[in-house]
């Protein structure tokens, strides 16, 4: 028998019991779907994570405490920049969510205390006025520069420099505007507002430091500046692994872990969910071998061999999962796109992730389908032919 | 053309059932056998062996010079599908299928193309005088139509022989006549047919009559006169039509013809 041909017989037997094929499809639905939108979602928030790390910028080091007991302070910055030649820049950094005022505007955004270094470390650039000075830090000026998202939320274009902004209820005057950084994989670097680091400190009644940012003169030196922070840190506390120093490669690394966790997680709700796809396909493939008894004893009878009965219900199989295996990607789609929404991240649906549901399910139907196939074809003529 | 030496059939593993025991017999290229004899007697084993079905237990058969016993399955299938045609008491016809559909089967499997198939397939429907109802699914068609498009789809491959088993188990005598009438005209194209019956005036078409008995052959005789297959139509026709122009009531009129009323225990697959 032809492929045609045994792929119309398969397709009648499939459409004559819509819901029946229905039902058993949505095992491999649920299973198809659920790995597309979840591979997506993981894909989508990892790769928003690792566009913020990446926004850090290369040779980059990042410390910060451990946990809530452990303080850095700007004495802390003060002390790297002077004892590790290695790195060409330190900035420390006090940040925290604060709502930004001007007139009967209001924005919420993140606010960051920092030192002149900062843009430099973090590659800002200034467009209007100028950034924050040693003097500001040093005199704890109440002066802030805002990031081009803030000026457009909160002065709608309108000559910001000069004007007076009111952060958490204090005044400060904008003496600096930046340039677009443009967002980085569903980041924001231009939704910030800089003020000098010690102003920060007595918004937020701390001496506390939430991180230091170290700039590496060269990429080489790494681990022996890391060795050498970390040492300058236990001495400070008395005890080993207070404070985390991360390069870029550090982070990205810890990212790549954490979705490779995640991806074999699903890997493994996919692999159930196909399973018992699977195990609905099979019953209800040996029902309808059960069914079609004497139909398979006529075909016998007339001239069918093994070969295309086996065919003819492992087509069918295929119909179902790779149909289910259809829906699913539609399906998975959907979902993923709706969560991306919500999250804030760029859905991206891989073909890969939509190549390898699609073989699943193929393998699904071939694996579950193949033990009734081989039983229609292993049929004895006459028996079925008798078969009531 | 068939010839079986010695063929055995035993079912059963601890209690043995001989359903043949040593059976010889040939039949020839054209002939028209009937096989008689009680129910378990054999009949039906006998035709599977014949039809390439079933194996033996033991003994050898040969056909067309061909030794059946020692194939394998896929081997048997293709004997089937080449030198058998199988009418079967119950019609064995595929369901949510049109008549000319279930005509074609044999040849799909012989991997004939699509218009080839429907042009052979219209043509032995047409010889079966169905060629308006080959767009019919059976359950729109009566068991005397079903049975003939069972009958176009053994002939369709254009078999050495035909092989019935209790045809007309389940149809009126008129149709069952009907299905007489077929088969001796294509025994007279030159068709082998071997039909199993129960019914001494159905077995007397046959040029040779053949009674099974315990697995046994106990009889094989040649039938001098047999019946004319037109002429036994005709008389059943008339004989109806008497019995509706005396209005003699449902009960004659009810032997000869409805179609569909005799068809309790056949149908489609
Ligand atoms: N699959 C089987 N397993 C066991 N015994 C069987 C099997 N098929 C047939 N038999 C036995 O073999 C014997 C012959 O059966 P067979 O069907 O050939 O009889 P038959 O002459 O066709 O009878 P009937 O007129 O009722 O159709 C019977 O005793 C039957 O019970
Ligand atoms: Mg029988």
């Amino acid at each position: 028998m032809s492929l045609i041909e045994a792929m119309r017989v398969a397709a009648a037997a499939v459409i004559s019991n819509k819901m029946r094929t229905f039902l058993t499809t949505l095992g491999v639905v649920i299973g198809v779907a659920s790995v597309i939108a979840l591979v997506s979602v993981s894909n989508g928030a990892s790769a928003m994570i690792t566009g913020q790390i990446e926004a850090l910028g290369t040779n980059m080091l990042v410390i910060t405490p451990v946990n809530a007991r452990v303080t850095l302070t700007l004495e802390d910055a003060q002390s790297l920049d002077s004892r590790v030649p290695a790195l060409s820049a330190v900035a420390p950094a006090m940040s925290f969510r604060g709502t930004a005022k001007w007139g009967i505007n209001s924005y919420e955004t993140s606010i960051e205390g920092v030192a002149p270094s900062h843009v430099e470390v973090r590659n800002y650039e200034v467009v209007e006025g100028r950034f924050i000075s040693a003097a500001d830090v040093d005199q704890m000026r109440r002066i802030a520069v805002i990031g081009h998202t803030v000026l457009g939320e909160l002065f709608k274009g309108r000559q910001a420099l000069g004007q007076q902004l009111t952060i958490n209820g204090q005044q400060f005057t904008v003496v600096g505007v930046l340039a677009e950084k443009g967002q980085a994989m569903g980041t924001n670097p231009d939704d910030v507002v800089f003020i000098p680091v010690t102003a920060a400190q007595r918004l937020a009644g701390t001496t506390r430091l939430t991180v230091i940012y170290a700039r590496l003169s060269s990429g080489d030196l790494a681990t022996e500046t890391v060795a050498q922070i970390r040492r300058i840190f236990d001495r400070k506390f008395g005890r080993a692994d207070q404070v985390r120093v991360q390069s870029q490669d550090e982070l990205l690394g810890a990212v790549d872990t954490a979705t490779r966790t995640l991806s074999l997680m699903l890997g493994g709700i996919a692999g159930i969910s196909l399973l018992v796809g699977g195990i609905g396909i099979m019953n209800i493939m040996l029902v309808s071998v059960t069914e079609r008894t004497r139909e398979i004893g006529l075909r016998k009878a007339v001239g069918a061999r093994r070969r295309d009965i086996l065919t003819q219900f492992l087509i069918e199989a295929l119909f179902i999962s790779i149909g289910g295996g259809i829906i699913g990607i539609f399906l998975g789609s959907l979902l993923a796109t709706v969560i991306a929404r919500f999250g804030g991240w760029s859905s991206a649906v891989s073909a890969d992730s939509i190549m390898l549901s699609f073989f699943f399910a193929g393998a699904v139907g071939v694996g579950f389908g193949m033990y009734p196939a081989m039983k229609a074809s292993r049929l004895d003529p006459i028996a079925s032919l008798r078969y009531e | 053309m068939i010839e079986l030496s010695g063929i055995s059939k035993v079912y059963g593993i601890d209690r043995l059932v001989h359903a043949l025991r040593r059976i010889d017999l040939k039949v020839g290229a054209g002939e028209y056998v009937a096989l008689m004899g009680p129910s378990g007697s054999g009949k039906s084993t006998l035709m599977n062996i014949i039809g390439c079905l079933d194996r033996p237990t033991a003994g050898t058969y040969l056909l067309e010079g061909g030794t059946v016993s020692t194939m394998d399955d896929d081997q048997l299938a293709q004997v089937r599908n080449r030198m058998a045609g199988f009418v079967f008491q119950t019609f064995n016809l595929l369901a949510r299928q049109t008549a000319e559909r279930n005509v074609e089967l044999p040849l799909i499997y012989r991997g004939v193309p699509g218009p080839e198939r429907q042009r052979l397939a219209m043509e032995v429907l047409e010889r079966v005088g169905l060629t308006e109802w080959a767009m019919h699914q059976p359950n729109q068609l009566s068991g005397g139509q079903q049975q003939r498009v069972a009958i176009a789809r053994a002939l369709v491959g254009r078999p050495r022989f035909l092989l019935a088993d209790e045809p007309t188990g389940n149809l009126d005598s008129r149709s069952g006549q009907e299905v007489m009438v077929l088969f001796e005209e294509l025994n007279r194209e030159g068709m082998a047919v071997m039909l199993v019956t129960h019914d001494e005036r159905i077995a007397h078409h046959a040029g040779r009559i053949i009674k099974l008995l315990d697995g046994r052959v106990v009889s094989d005789e040649l039938n001098p006169a047999p019946l004319d297959a037109t002429a036994e139509l005709e008389r059943i026709r008339e004989q109806a039509h008497t019995a509706a122009s005396a209005g003699a009531g449902t009960a004659a009129a009810g032997m000869a013809d409805p179609p569909g009323m005799a068809d309790t225990r056949g149908g489609p697959v």
